[in-house]
C-alpha cells in the first residue's frame, strides 16, 4: 500500500486543511482528503458531523473558510462560473434527498443532464435511460412523478440520474439509506460496477457498514470536523482507535444476523 | 454610544442586502431577457406550459373583477354626472380610467397574487429541497431552465388578459348606465369608441388602450421576475417558502403602484 501512494497518480479528488463554520457551530476543522482514480472512499461517522458538508465543498456548492479544494487537479475555490461548470461536468453527487425535480416524471428527471448537456440523440438517450431504469429495477416506475413513489425508490432514481452520466468521480450522499437490504445489495453492486468499469474516483457517505466494507477501497470515519483515519477495510474493522472501535460495535456486523436477544 | 454605531451598523447592513437583493433581480431580469432569443427553441414547451398556467388560471377572476370594477364605476361616476345632468358622459370617462389605469392596475393586483405568488411557491419549494442545488451540480442554467419561461410568458400574458378585462369592464359599465342610468347601449358603445378615436397615438392606435397594455406588459415582466427571484433565494424550509412568498408579493405589489404612477407620468409627458 505504502509503495503504492509514492507513485500514485494523481488525486481525482483532494482537499487540504479545510475548515468550515456556520456561525458559531465549527462543522469542518482542517479536514484533509485524498481519492484517486479507481479509488473508494467510504465516509462514515455519526450524524451532523459534516459529511454532507463535505461532499458539497467538492462541487463547489459550499466554499471552504480556510483551505483548497482540486478536482482533477483544478482549484474549486475561487473558481469562475465557466470553471466551475467545467468541474462539475467530471463529478456527479447524489444528494441525500435525492433532490428530483418534483414536478417532472422520474423518466425525464434522469434524462435531464444528458438532455441538457445536448451531446446524445435523443433515442440515444432513451436507450440509456431505460438500460439504468432497468439495472435498479425501476422500470414500471418511470413515468411517475416523485411525489408518486416510496422514499426508496426516489432514491434509486437519484441514483439513476447520477449514473446516465458516466462521469470521473462520483459523490454518493448515503445512497442505500431508506432501501431494504436486497435492494441495498443491488445498489452495493451497481456502485462496484460502476467502479470496475469506468475506473472513476468515488466517495461513499453512509451508515451501512456492510454497503461500506463492499465497495470500499479505503474508510476514514469522520469525526470532529475532519476525517479521523483513512484506512484499507480490513484495517479499519482491525483498528484500535476507539472511535472506530465505537463505532463498529454499535452497528451490527456483516456476518451476524439482526437478532434481538438483549433489549437495552 | 456603543449602541447607536451598532444601530447604524445594523441599518447598514439591512441596506446593503436590500441592495444586493434588487440587484439580484435586476441582473436576472436582464439575463432572462437575453435567453429568450437564443433558448427560445429548446424551451418552447416550458414556455407554452407557462402561458397556459399564467393566461388561463387567472381568466375568471380577471373576468369578474373586470366586470365588477366597470360596473362600480359607472354607478359612482354615473350618480354625481346624474346630479349635473350629464350622465352620457360616463361612457367617456369609464373608457379612459378603465383602459389607462384600473385594467392594467387590477389585473397586476391579480396576477401578484394569483400567478406571481405560485412562481415564488414552486421555485422556493426547489430551493429549499436541494433541487436548486443538484441542478446546478449538473450544470443546468436555471435562468434559462426556470426563470425565462415564466418572465416570458406572464409578459406576453398579462396585455392579453388586461385587455380581456377591459372589454369586459366596458361591458359592465354598459349594462349599469342601461339600468340604473338610462344610458343607451348604443349611444355608451358609440361615446366608447369616439373617445378612443380623439387621441389617435402611433400607427393611429387610440392612445388610452396601448399605453394601458404597455404598462400591463411592464407589469408582467416585474411580477415574474421579483417572484422567481424570490423564490430561488428561499431557504429555511417551509417557512423559508412562506417568508419569500410574502416578500414576493409586498414587492410586486410595491412595484406596480411606483412603476404604475412613474409610466403614467411618462406618457403625459409624451
Ligand atoms: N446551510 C447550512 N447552514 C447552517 N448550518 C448548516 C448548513 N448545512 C449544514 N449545517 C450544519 O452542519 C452540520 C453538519 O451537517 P451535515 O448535513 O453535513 O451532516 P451529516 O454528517 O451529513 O449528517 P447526516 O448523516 O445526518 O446526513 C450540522 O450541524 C448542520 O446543522
Ligand atoms: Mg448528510
Amino acid at each position: 500500500m505504502s509503495e503504492l501512494a509514492s507513485n500514485a497518480p494523481m488525486s481525482m479528488i483532494q482537499l487540504r486543511d479545510v475548515c468550515k463554520s456556520f456561525g458559531a457551530n465549527d462543522v469542518l476543522r482542517n479536514l484533509d482528503l485524498d481519492v484517486a482514480e479507481g479509488e473508494t472512499l467510504v465516509i462514515v461517522g455519526r450524524s451532523g458531523t459534516g459529511k454532507s458538508v463535505t461532499l458539497k465543498h467538492i462541487v463547489g456548492l459550499l466554499n471552504p473558510d480556510s483551505g483548497d479544494v482540486h478536482v482533477n487537479g483544478r482549484p474549486v475555490v475561487g473558481a469562475s462560473i465557466d470553471e466551475l461548470r467545467e468541474i462539475r461536468r467530471d463529478v456527479a453527487y447524489m444528494f441525500q434527498t435525492g433532490a428530483l425535480v418534483n414536478w417532472m416524471t422520474v423518466r425525464t428527471n434522469i434524462a435531464l443532464p444528458l438532455v441538457e448537456a445536448r451531446q446524445l440523440s435523443a433515442k440515444e438517450i432513451d436507450e440509456r435511460v431505460e438500460e439504468v431504469l432497468a439495472s435498479v429495477g425501476l422500470s414500471e416506475a418511470a413515468d411517475l412523478l416523485p411525489a408518486e413513489i416510496s422514499g426508496g425508490m426516489r432514491k434509486r432514481a437519484a441514483l439513476c440520474r447520477v449514473l446516465v452520466l458516466e462521469p470521473r468521480a462520483i459523490l454518493y450522499d448515503e445512497p442505500t439509506s431508506g432501501l431494504d437490504p436486497i435492494m441495498s445489495r443491488t445498489v452495493g453492486r451497481l456502485i462496484r460496477d460502476v467502479q470496475t468499469t469506468h475506473r472513476c474516483a468515488a466517495i461513499v457517505v453512509t451508515h451501512d457498514l456492510p454497503l461500506a466494507f463492499r465497495v470500499a477501497t479505503k474508510i476514514g470515519l469522520h469525526d470532529d470536523g475532519k476525517l479521523a483515519e483513512i484506512l484499507p477495510p480490513d484495517e479499519f474493522r482491525r483498528s484500535d482507535n476507539p472511535t472506530i472501535r465505537e463505532f463498529l460495535a454499535d452497528a451490527p456486523r456483516r456476518s451476524e444476523p439482526l437478532t434481538q436477544d438483549s433489549e437495552s | 454610544m456603543d449602541s447607536l454605531i451598532a444601530l447604524i451598523a445594523a441599518r447598514g447592513r439591512v441596506l446593503r442586502l436590500a441592495l444586493e437583493d434588487a440587484g439580484f433581480t435586476v441582473r436576472l431580469l436582464f439575463e432572462s431577457l437575453a435567453r429568450v432569443v437564443p433558448h427560445m427553441r429548446r424551451r418552447w414547451r416550458f414556455i407554452l406550459d407557462q402561458m397556459i398556467v399564467c393566461g388561463l388560471s387567472p381568466l375568471p377572476v380577471v373576468s369578474i373583477v373586470g366586470v365588477f370594477t366597470g360596473m362600480i364605476l359607472a354607478l359612482q361616476l354615473g350618480i354625481e354626472l346624474a346630479d349635473i345632468g350629464q350622465a352620457e358622459r360616463v361612457s367617456n370617462i369609464v373608457g379612459i380610467v378603465l383602459f389607462r389605469e384600473m385594467g392594467p392596475f387590477m389585473t397586476g393586483m391579480i396576477l401578484t397574487a394569483s400567478v406571481g405568488s405560485a412562481m415564488t411557491a414552486e421555485l422556493g419549494t426547489m430551493a429549499v429541497s436541494e433541487e436548486l442545488d443538484a441542478l446546478e451540480c449538473m450544470s443546468i442554467d436555471t435562468t434559462s431552465f426556470l426563470v425565462m419561461p415564466r418572465v416570458l410568458a406572464l409578459t406576453i400574458m398579462a396585455p392579453i388578459l388586461t385587455f380581456i378585462g377591459n372589454i369586459l369592464g366596458v361591458v359592465g359599465a354598459a349594462l349599469v348606465s342601461k339600468t340604473q342610468l338610462a344610458v343607451s347601449l348604443d349611444l355608451f358603445f358609440r361615446q366608447v369608441l369616439e373617445s378612443l378615436e380623439a387621441d389617435p397615438g402611433f400607427g393611429g392606435f387610440p392612445e388610452e388602450i396601448y399605453t394601458g397594455l404597455i404598462k400591463a406588459t411592464v407589469f408582467g415582466m416585474l411580477i415574474a421576475t421579483i417572484s422567481c427571484s424570490k423564490g430561488l433565494r428561499a431557504s429555511g424550509g417551509a417557512l423559508g417558502v412562506g417568508r419569500a412568498v410574502r416578500l414576493a408579493v409586498v414587492r410586486s405589489f410595491l412595484m406596480i403602484i411606483v412603476v404604475g404612477y412613474m409610466l403614467s407620468w411618462m406618457f403625459l409627458l409624451i
